[in-house]
């Protein structure tokens, strides 16, 4: 459409009424689009373009990845937030044509906190972060915030008695369902398994005791949180699962783990648990005897024993699986995708070397970071495209997926 | 109608309100049905609706539609108020359930109108603030739109496209996979 003036064409009384709807009607209507058509119409026009973006209308639209926050070090396409030359959150932007969505410190209670070295991020939900600050002599808090609006408030922390060690610490937070969030911490000692969740409608904590029979929580793992449960993989004696647990009910059930047929035996490493387009997934690899054809050597003339992080045994090869959840009430699982660390890394082995830190909530790609180079990559399992998104710095840790929310909460009502 | 007579004998029971189009033309209309609008309980509540409610952004022609619809909804909401306070046997239930199936048939056929009265009946639900009707009209150009390129998009709605071409080529890149 070239016209140069859509009133004056034939058709004009169409043309006017698309023209002259309102912003709010506009919104509206954007807002009852999923995630996909609407990022799709940001292409319509200008206006179009600058509405969807626009602070006062995006509360009200659906949001999607906008990029990661990580602890310490800074580099590549990052911003960070820095106090007296001390870079303590990096910001990883993936919606670079909307703008960095920070123009200010997202943290402004940063601030009055004496000692930044002791705040470590712990994880997110839903566009709230999580962290943890040790104060000098006194027992460590939490702090959940809210970047986008700049809420904060802080929570109380468990005293650990003895014996008893901290497995996962995370955030949950479900905007549909409440305004108020939990923190969710679990303890294990040598016989059992103690879950503690805070509320921020009660303020207070309650613990119970998980009734997992062998199973305890598996090292290095993110926890999922979608449709009111917590996912957390376990492992047992001689088997897997991933548990399913919310605030109301606790424990509501421990779905087996998949593993390809005749790979029961496989201990998997590098697992990750996470929610893309309502489901869960989860990802881990495999190894397999290579095919007398397949080529032994590294495609970037890589040497195992270039590293210690490296280990691998010739004749090996190494797979990326990652299974969907297709239906809760059977445990019924899929296997969505497989991707060999060839495809992946350009190496045959790098068993370690790497973490599945995302999966995007809306699109069939993975994020990982290769320990080796500190790069973070992406894999578009649509194309089997890898993608070098950035270098991080030295110190990275805790690198956690950020979907923007908008909306002010009353959990945090105590604080400005 | 005539499956909802506890509701016209309140409706009955209940004050008038005139309501004034933008071309002046007057519409008498009970307080449950006026009240579905947001804006119009406001005004009851304040107490400035004697001598009509005047609605310059509303012409007659739509203002009939949307009295139609929250007729027709208020009728609803009134047999939901006493199925709920009164017993609730199968029979009652099953009544329900027609009544609510006959009220999905009302919205589809009310639907059935062109673009631009469709576009009239957005800005009107959206000042009148009737979250019914604007959830239903907004809903129906959303499902129009979710299929459709941005090229359709602007093809449907006649929008001149006024990105650069490497604007457009920005959005696309950063969320390449809602194109794809």
């Amino acid at each position: 459409m070239d016209c140069p003036n859509p009133k004056r064409s034939a058709g004009a009384v169409v043309a006017a009424a698309a023209a002259d709807l309102p912003d709010d009607a506009l919104v509206q209507i954007l807002s009852r689009l999923p995630i996909k058509p609407l990022c799709r119409s940001k292409c319509v026009a200008k206006a179009w373009r600058d509405l969807i973006a626009h602070p006062l209308h995006r509360r009200k639209l659906p949001q999607t990845l906008a990029g990661f926050f990580y602890g310490s070090g800074g580099g590549g396409r990052t911003s960070c937030w820095t106090r007296q030359g001390q870079e303590f959150v990096n910001f990883i932007n993936m919606l670079w044509a909307s703008g960095v969505p920070f123009v200010d410190p997202p943290f402004p209670f940063f601030e009055d906190l004496p000692g930044i070295e002791n705040v470590s991020l712990l994880g997110s939900c839903n566009g709230l972060l999580l962290f943890e600050y040790v104060p000098e002599y006194q027992y460590p808090v939490f702090i959940v915030c809210n970047p986008a609006t700049k809420q904060w408030v802080t929570v109380p922390s468990k005293h650990i008695p003895a014996g008893y060690l901290v497995k996962h610490t995370c955030l949950i937070f479900d905007p549909a369902a409440s305004s108020h969030f939990h923190v969710v911490q679990f303890w294990e000692n040598l016989k059992e398994t103690l879950v503690h969740a805070y509320s921020s409608k009660t303020g207070v904590w309650r613990s119970s005791r998980c009734h997992w029979g062998s199973f305890s929580i598996a090292r290095d793992l993110a926890s999922a949180f979608f449709n009111g449960k917590l996912y957390l993989a376990l492992d047992g004696r001689n088997e897997h699962g991933i548990v399913a647990w919310d605030t109301e009910g606790g424990t509501r059930k421990i779905i087996p783990l998949p593993f390809l047929e005749g790979q029961k035996w496989c201990l998997p490493v590098s697992d990750y648990v996470g929610q893309s387009q309502g489901r869960l997934h989860y990802i881990y690899h495999e190894q397999g005897l290579l095919e007398a054809d397949e080529p032994i050597e590294d495609v970037n003339g890589f040497e195992a024993d270039d590293a210690t992080d490296f280990v691998g045994t010739e004749g090996w090869s190494y797979e990326v699986c990652i299974w969907v959840l297709e239906d809760y009430d059977t445990q019924q699982w899929e296997l969505k995708h497989t991707v060999s660390f060839l495809e992946l890394f350009g190496k045959v082995n790098c068993r370690m070397g790497y973490k599945v830190i995302a999966i995007h909530p809306d699109h069939n790609l993975l994020f990982l970071v290769q320990h080796w180079n500190q790069k973070l990559i992406s894999y578009d399992m649509d194309t089997r495209e890898v993608r070098d998104l950035c270098t991080l710095a030295h110190g990275y840790g805790s690198i956690t997926p950020y979907v923007p929310f908008f909306l002010e909460s009353e959990a945090f009502e105590n604080k400005e | 109608m005539a499956s909802a007579g506890s509701g016209d004998e309140k409706a009955a029971a209940a004050a008038m309100i005139t309501l004034i189009s933008s071309d002046n033309e007057k519409f008498e209309v009970t307080e449950a049905t006026a009240t579905l609008s947001q804006t119009i309980r406001h005004m009851i509540e304040d107490g400035c609706t004697d001598g009509g409610v005047p609605l310059p952004n509303v012409t007659s022609k739509i203002l009939a539609r949307v009295i139609e619809y929250c007729k027709k909804h208020a009728t609803a909401a009134a047999g939901e108020e006493g199925s709920s306070s009164s017993f609730s046997d199968a029979a009652f239930l099953e009544v329900d359930r027609a009544f609510l199936e006959e009220l999905e048939e009302f919205d589809d056929a009310f639907l059935e109108v062109d673009r631009a009265t469709l576009f009239d009946l957005i800005l009107a639900a959206n000042y009148l603030d009737i979250k019914g009707l604007l959830n239903l009209t907004c809903q129906k150009v959303a499902d129009s739109v979710k299929g459709k390129t941005p090229e359709q998009i602007r093809e449907m709605y006649n929008i001149v496209n006024d990105l650069t071409p490497e604007e457009e080529a920005e959005i696309r890149r950063e969320t390449q996979w809602a194109f794809e």
